[in-house]
C-alpha cells in the first residue's frame, strides 16, 4: 500500500496541473511573476515556498513567461534568450498580436529539470 | 507585419504620422528604450566586426583557453559582451587543420550555466572571417526578431489608444525605428551549431 501513495500523490499533481491548465487557457491571463517565481524569480520559489493566504485568490500555475521573465530566471542576458530562440534551442510560443512567450516546460527543459 | 521599403527615410515617414501618432511613437520610444539602445548598440557593435575595428584582443590575465565539449579552444578575441554574456571567437587545431569556433560564455552561477555548461559553441567553421562575417549575419536575424517582439510589445501597450488604422503607421514606424540600420541578409555559409533544431514549433495560446 505504501508504494502506492507516492503515485497517488503524482496523479494529484498532474490532475491540479490539467485544472490549472484549463483556468489559464480559458482565462487567458498570467499572474504577476512574484506570484509564482519570488523575488528572485526561481522556479521553485514562490507559490510552492509561501503559505497561501486566505483572502487570497485562488492562485495558478504560470504556464508561460515573457522573454525578460525567462532571461531573469536563466540568468542570462535577454538578449541571448532572444539567441536561443533563434538557434532553435528554446521554442517559444506567439501569444495576441504575436508577442513571444516561453513556455514553463521548456524553461524547465532548459534547466534539466523536468 | 509589412516591412516598409528600407529605402524609405525614417524622417519623412515620421512627417506623415498625425498628431495622435506621433505622440504614440514617442511613447514607444520612451516605454522601450531599453530596447532600442540595445538594438542600436548591437548594430553598432557589428559594423565595428564587419570593419574591424571591435575586435579585442583575449585580456591580460585571463585563461585564454576554454574546454568545450570536450575540447580546448583557444581564445582569440572577444566579439561582443552584453551583460552576463561574453562572445568570443576561438580555434583550435585538428587533424585536418585550423578550426575556429563563436562561442559565448554565461555567468558561471547562473541557472542556465549550471544545467547547460558555462561556454557554448554558436558556429564553427574552417575559415575565420567566413565565420565572423557568419556570426555578424546570426546577430542580425536575432536583432530582427527582438524588433519584431518589441513591436508586438508596442502594439499590445497601444492597442487601446487607438484603432488598428491608426496604429499600424506607428507601428511601421517603430519597426523602421529599429531596423533601420540592418543590412538585407545574406547566405549563411558555414556550420551553425544548432541547425538540426531549426524548425519552430509553435502554439497557439
Amino acid at each position: 500500500m505504501a508504494k502506492f501513495i507516492p503515485m497517488l500523490l503524482v496523479n494529484l499533481e498532474q490532475f491540479q496541473a490539467k485544472q490549472n491548465h484549463v483556468v489559464v487557457a480559458d482565462r487567458m491571463t498570467l499572474p504577476p511573476i512574484d506570484d509564482v517565481c519570488g523575488p528572485q524569480g526561481s522556479l521553485t520559489g514562490g507559490i510552492m515556498d509561501s503559505a497561501p493566504k486566505i483572502e487570497d485568490p485562488p492562485q495558478t500555475e504560470r504556464l508561460a513567461y515573457s522573454v525578460q521573465e525567462a532571461a531573469d530566471m536563466l540568468g542570462v542576458n535577454y538578449f541571448s534568450v532572444y539567441r536561443l530562440i533563434q538557434r532553435g534551442k528554446l521554442r517559444p510560443c506567439r501569444a495576441l498580436r504575436g508577442k513571444l512567450l516561453v513556455p514553463r516546460t521548456e524553461l524547465l527543459r532548459l534547466l534539466k529539470t523536468e | 507585419m509589412n516591412e516598409p521599403s528600407k529605402r524609405t527615410d525614417l524622417s519623412v515617414f515620421l512627417r506623415r504620422l498625425s498628431e495622435s501618432q506621433r505622440e504614440a511613437y514617442d511613447e514607444a520610444l520612451r516605454a522601450f528604450a531599453d530596447d532600442f539602445r540595445a538594438v542600436e548598440t548591437v548594430c553598432q557593435r557589428m559594423r565595428d566586426i564587419e570593419n574591424n575595428t571591435a575586435v579585442d584582443s583575449a585580456r591580460e590575465g585571463e585563461s585564454t583557453v576554454l574546454e568545450i565539449e570536450g575540447r580546448r579552444w583557444q581564445v582569440r578575441s572577444c566579439l561582443m559582451k552584453l551583460g552576463q554574456s561574453e562572445i568570443f571567437l576561438c580555434e583550435t587545431a585538428t587533424e585536418r587543420g585550423r578550426e575556429f569556433a563563436v562561442a559565448e560564455r554565461f555567468s558561471d552561477d547562473s541557472p542556465y550555466a549550471r544545467g547547460n555548461g558555462t561556454y557554448e559553441l554558436l558556429l564553427r567553421g574552417t575559415d575565420s572571417d567566413r565565420l565572423r562575417h557568419d556570426y555578424v549575419e546570426c546577430e542580425r536575424q536575432t536583432l530582427r526578431l527582438m524588433a519584431t517582439e518589441t513591436v508586438a510589445q508596442v502594439h499590445e501597450r497601444l492597442a487601446e489608444k487607438m484603432t488598428e488604422q491608426k496604429l499600424k503607421p506607428v507601428l511601421d514606424a517603430v519597426w523602421l525605428t529599429l531596423t533601420n540600420d540592418l543590412p538585407r541578409q545574406t547566405l549563411r555559409q558555414t556550420h551553425e551549431v544548432d541547425s538540426a533544431n531549426k524548425r519552430r514549433h509553435r502554439i497557439r495560446v
